[in-house]
């Protein structure tokens, strides 16, 4: 009895609020659950005329086929790799690009140069990476010609695996930072601006502020966008490096997007593909669920 | 606030800043460049670009890509359809997420993990390209516009942005409004949604773009090339010329042969991304706005 | 737990789909559109027996460019007058075509004709399965031109996957094996002339290449020419410079171990790894374009007419297009083809397979088979191939005192270029309008490199073997392994043990399935 009023006081006082969740609630189990079904087809020989139902399940197999390809452990170390180094250098990099933008004191400037930088984002894949191979070209490149004037020999980078992974990274960068600034700046827009009158009362020059101010302001964001970057942990994109490499970069360009378009896509093992993409969405699960209990551990809210 | 930091501004310029302007300069320089180079290779000869690909000042000024372009007839067609999708889309999506958000900003709200769980689960699982195709044509929406609408109206990530925002919002407007006695839908309304402007701005662009920016919807769902949106538009013509992933290579050689060339290819993208370029310019200013906000709110 | 939710998905998808199915009667203006579509077709099927109402033909296609112009419209409307026809062509964006037809086959509605891109693919293989598609030999037998005008070769290939009926009609590619375009001016630059066979030697041919890198032919001054590009497959693998010349002619009959084999898996030859040291030599030497390992072949064009390179191999047909963007930058420039002699002196090349460039196969829901194929057969037709080949009086040439004169402002008829084509028929790459002199220009190379083939005897047929798990993932160490060896990083050398890698790694099966299968063809 007594629980009951209290539920039903509770509900009074929220009705309201379950009331709005109902739409999105609605909208994901519609658009998002009822096709997350498909992923059963990771566990089926998938047949198109069959349809997914009527296909033969085939129980782990693919998961059995995937664990114990040879390339496997080759491909899941490069899309590793590569989202670390993207971690270390790509995801930072608007950070700092958005505290050095809120810096500028002519707002004219800032609009001009946050409207600039945000330009590449609009240009395709396609587009920018015949750009860079251009740069690059050993026959007349950019680069190369300096190389060659400082005396240097050509340098064919996109077919040397070395080069392979700073292209990717410095690609990334050039063509996402400016758009990522964009949520920092409005994470920053939510400080409260008395902060920073108390702290030049204080003393404080731009760079104490910048750390102490600005950074901790965005530190959710920051934090939320981390977790997230995380569950994409074993996804690296597929036009950038589909464009940019060749067989001979194969050792280390070769991540799981190319893997499941060569073996997937290409001969038809739709079911492999599938089951690839189920063991990335795991390994992303994972890492989200568990970078998100660490944040909290830390007396800091991720997620949840 | 904001005149005493003018008065300020011309007096004291330290180091930092010189370096600070000198290496936002620079970085703008690089940004610009694909930009300039493109919108270059638009306006020139074909000859110019094969001379030099990497322009960046239009040379023997050629307009006859932009002309072809903007005679053919899927363009036209393809920008309403854009349009239509973006701002419908946009406007849906932002419902959603207000909606949405601001109960799962409630940490008492029962339920309030499991959704969110819900919600993070779509952003990592995804059925796949066969039953999300089937669930279109179940519900009707193949070949029409509510079909590229209505998949992307909701983003895990957009969302989770947005309830992040709200939580950094100071609780204490909030509660002396719930003293005064108003519902939650009439703090949402009155209060939390013109704190939310910056975030609002943020997640239009996202979405606008978002939306400007598939073309993997319309390759799917869509049949009569009437409802084409401009990015498949746009692909068909870049990739147009880049088909040697599936033909032997004496075929390749009589594709070539009538592929668009790049002059065609960057006019079209110049023509198809300029619109969404200018998107931002306009909402920057809800963004240099939060400052004053803040001002306000102090 | 796992299976628990799995179940709890499951049924919500059952669910959800069922109240779905029964909203969608309700109202959604799409699907019923849709269906009046169906029906309407159907009427017109039904009018077709009393009256005589032309029938509508559905097709599905992929045709690289999403609207016809007039000339593929005049084209079709001329076609559906002959053969009291209505044709409906659907074109997919041409990126999402294997996709289109993955989700066709999985919608369960099928258009009439349906374009297939090849006979292994996969969804052909699950139309077949599925009996989603007919055999059309009964039809066959009454369609002479189709039969008269395809490759025995395409046939056979159509009939590798099936129960030995034919599932589709080849849109047939008419098989060249190309020669090589120079820059006819640098030649002169440097005192060489190609004879007048248009034949030279490989030495002959590297001598060309090399003096137009070293000797600069383009008179600047500046050391920046290279004697060839080339580009990638679709591996993205550097295409050799030369192959065939070395006697690597796909698979032919062989004393070795197996009865047929291909110079590239043959372990008892050279041929393979002289193919692969001359173009690594090329490319060391500095002679090949360094480019070549990343361009694709539209890159490999442009580096060609700005001068970059002084050769490339291509495709007879391109002349016009060569001299006019080469004219533009240097009007000097001239171009000379040539074939490049093996090493007995002969003029041979690979043709690719079956001469079959995708072909149009008919669903089991089409009302009326006889009277696609009439369709197809009329447009083989000598009035219907003339139609294809030179378009349509009014639309793409007028009459004048007896005579063709066509029209300036020719479009691009995609459909007609793609629809079907006679085997053989090198005129077909001449378009009508040019000059005669140009004609005359082209039409001897193309004799000549649909001439020279020689047909691998696969005929596109490509073994089960090759889906295999550990099969594919050694092709990409194999196509790694090849890059390197082009490049210079490996040595030729390597390639003894990339090749006993991939025997190890299903190649034998995959030999010993089209051995056998080339066995059952014979």
């Amino acid at each position: 009895m007594g629980s009951s009023v209290k539920f039903k006081k509770y509900f009074v006082s929220n009705y309201m609020l379950y009331l709005m969740l109902i739409p999105g609630v609605i909208y994901i189990l519609v658009f998002r659950y009822i096709p997350m079904g498909g992923i059963i087809i990771a566990f089926k020989d998938f047949k198109f005329i069959k349809g997914i139902l009527g296909s033969e399940w085939i129980g782990l197999e693919n998961f059995k086929v995937l664990f114990g390809s040879r390339d496997f452990y080759k491909i899941l170390w490069n899309s590793l790799w590569l989202s670390t180094l993207k971690l270390i250098f790509a995801f930072p990099a608007p950070i700092i690009l958005a505290l050095l933008l809120n810096e500028i004191r002519h707002n004219s400037f800032k609009r001009v140069t946050q409207t600039i930088m945000y330009l590449p984002h609009f240009i395709s894949w396609v587009v920018l990476a015949g750009m860079i191979m251009n740069f690059l070209s050993p026959s007349n490149g950019v680069i190369n010609t300096v190389i060659q004037s400082l005396g240097g020999q050509p340098i064919h980078f996109l077919i040397k695996p070395e080069y392979f992974r700073t292209i990717i990274v410095t690609a990334e960068i050039w063509k996402g930072i400016g758009w990522g600034t964009i949520i920092y700046l409005a994470a920053m827009t939510s400080i409260d601006q008395c902060l920073y009158e108390v702290a030049s009362i204080e003393g404080a020059n731009r760079f104490h502020k910048m750390c102490y101010i600005t950074l901790p302001g965005i530190s959710s964001t920051i934090l939320i966008l981390f977790v997230i970057n995380l569950g994409y942990i074993l996804n690296n994109g597929f036009e950038q490096i589909f464009l940019l490499y060749t067989p001979s970069t194969y050792e280390v360009a070769d991540v799981f997007e190319t893997y499941t378009y060569r073996i997937g896509l290409l001969s038809g093992r739709f079911s492999y593909a599938t089951a690839i993409g189920l063991f990335k969405s795991v390994v992303g699960a994972i890492l989200v669920l568990s970078s998100n209990r660490i944040a909290r551990l830390f007396g800091k809210k991720a997620i949840w | 606030m904001n005149i005493k930091l003018k008065n300020t501004k011309i007096t004291k310029i330290t180091t930092f800043e010189v370096i600070n302007y000198s290496f936002m300069i620079l970085v703008s320089i690089i940004m610009l460049y694909p930009f300039v180079n493109v919108f270059a290779v638009s306006l020139s000869s074909f000859s110019e670009y094969i001379k030099n690909p990497l322009m960046i000042i239009p040379k023997k000024i050629d307009l006859i890509a932009y002309k072809q372009i903007l005679e053919h007839p899927t363009l036209w067609s393809s920008y309403k359809n854009t349009i239509i999708v973006s701002v419908i889309g946009t406007i849906l999506a932002l419902i959603l997420y207000i909606l949405t958000a601001y109960p799962l900003t409630k940490l008492h709200l029962k339920g309030r993990k499991l959704i969110l769980l819900l919600v993070l689960f779509t952003m990592l699982f995804d059925g796949g390209l066969i039953p999300n195709y089937l669930l279109i044509r179940y519900l009707g929406l193949y070949d029409s516009l509510l079909a590229l609408i209505l998949p992307m109206v909701f983003s895990a990530f957009n969302l989770f942005i947005f309830i992040n925002y709200i939580d950094g919002l100071p609780s204490s407007l909030e509660e002396s409004a719930k003293i005064d006695g108003a519902s939650y839908f009439q703090i949402l309304v009155s209060i939390i949604v013109p704190l939310c402007k910056p975030i609002i701005a943020t997640i239009t662009l996202f979405q606008v773009v978002a939306y400007w920016n598939n073309f993997f919807l319309s390759v799917i769902y869509i049949k009569s090339v009437d409802k084409w949106p401009l990015m498949l538009f746009l692909r068909e013509i870049i990739m147009g010329a880049r088909m040697s992933e599936i033909s032997a290579a004496g075929n390749v050689a009589e594709i070539a042969q009538n592929a668009p060339t790049e002059i065609l290819q960057y006019a079209t993208l110049m023509i198809v991304m300029l619109p969404i370029m200018l998107v931002y310019p306009f909402l920057q200013t809800y963004f240099v706005k939060g400052i004053t906000l803040g001002a306000v709110k102090g | 737990m796992n299976r628990k939710i799995l179940v709890l998905m499951m049924s919500l998808v059952l669910l959800v789909s069922a109240t779905a199915c029964s909203n969608n009667n309700k109202k959604t203006s799409s699907t019923d559109s849709t269906k009046e579509q169906s029906s309407s077709s159907v009427e017109n099927g039904q009018g077709d027996k009393k009256s005589n109402e032309p029938i509508t033909i559905k097709m599905m296609a992929n045709l690289y460019e999403a609207e016809l112009k007039e000339p593929d419209i005049a084209f079709l409307n001329a076609i559906e007058e002959k053969t009291n026809t209505k044709i409906e062509i659907e074109i997919p964006p041409s990126s999402g075509y294997a996709e289109k037809l993955q989700l066709m086959l999985v919608s369960g509605e099928y258009p009439d004709v349906i374009m297939f891109q090849t006979q292994d693919s996969d969804s052909y293989k699950n139309a077949l399965e599925g009996e989603v598609i007919i055999p059309l030999d009964e039809y066959l037998e009454k369609t002479p031109n189709l039969m008269k005008y395809t490759y025995d070769a395409s046939w056979k290939a159509l009939k590798s996957n099936t129960d030995g009926k034919i599932y589709g009609v080849p849109r047939t590619s008419v098989t060249r094996a190309d020669g090589f375009w120079l820059r006819k001016d640098w030649l002169d630059k440097i005192g060489i002339s190609i004879p007048e066979n248009g034949e030279i030697t490989i030495d002959e041919f590297t001598e060309i290449m090399r003096r137009f890198t070293t000797d600069d032919p383009d008179g600047n001054g500046i050391n920046d020419t290279f004697g060839i590009g080339v580009f990638v497959d679709p591996e993205k693998v550097m295409y050799p410079v030369l192959t065939s010349q070395f006697g690597d002619l796909g698979w032919q009959k062989s004393s070795g171990e197996f009865d047929y084999i291909i110079s590239q898996y043959n372990k008892n030859t050279e041929v393979y790894k002289k193919v692969l040291s001359y173009t690594r030599q090329l490319y060391i030497d500095g002679i090949l374009n360094p480019d070549s390992a990343v361009s694709d072949i539209q890159a490999t064009r442009e580096n060609f007419w700005r001068g970059t390179t002084g050769s490339m191999w291509g495709f007879g047909g391109d002349y016009n297009q060569h001299m006019e963007e080469l004219g533009k930058l240097n009007p000097d420039a001239r171009i000379v083809y040539a074939f490049v002699e093996n090493e007995n002196g002969e003029v041979k090349g690979t043709g690719y397979g079956t001469g079959m460039w995708q072909f149009w196969s008919i669903a089991a829901t089409c009302k009326y088979p006889d009277r696609v194929m009439e369709v197809m057969d009329y447009a083989l037709s000598d009035e219907g191939y003339d139609m294809l080949y030179a378009g349509v009086e009014g639309t793409d040439y007028d009459v004048v005192n007896g005579k063709r004169v066509y029209r300036d402002d020719l479009k691009n008829a995609t459909f007609r270029g793609l629809f079907l084509r006679r085997a053989g028929d090198a005129n077909f790459f001449i378009k009508p309008h040019l000059p005669q002199e140009q004609k005359d220009i082209i039409l001897p190379i193309l004799e000549k490199s649909v001439a020279s083939v020689v047909r691998s005897e696969d005929m596109g047929y490509v073994p089960q073997a090759s889906k295999e798990p550990t099969y594919m993932d050694y092709m990409a160490t194999m196509a790694q392994g090849r890059a390197k060896i082009l490049l210079g990083e490996l040595e030729v050398d390597a390639y003894d043990d990339l090749l006993e890698g991939w025997y190890k790694n299903g190649g034998q099966k995959y030999v010993e399935e089209m051995n056998e299968y080339i066995l059952k063809q014979k």
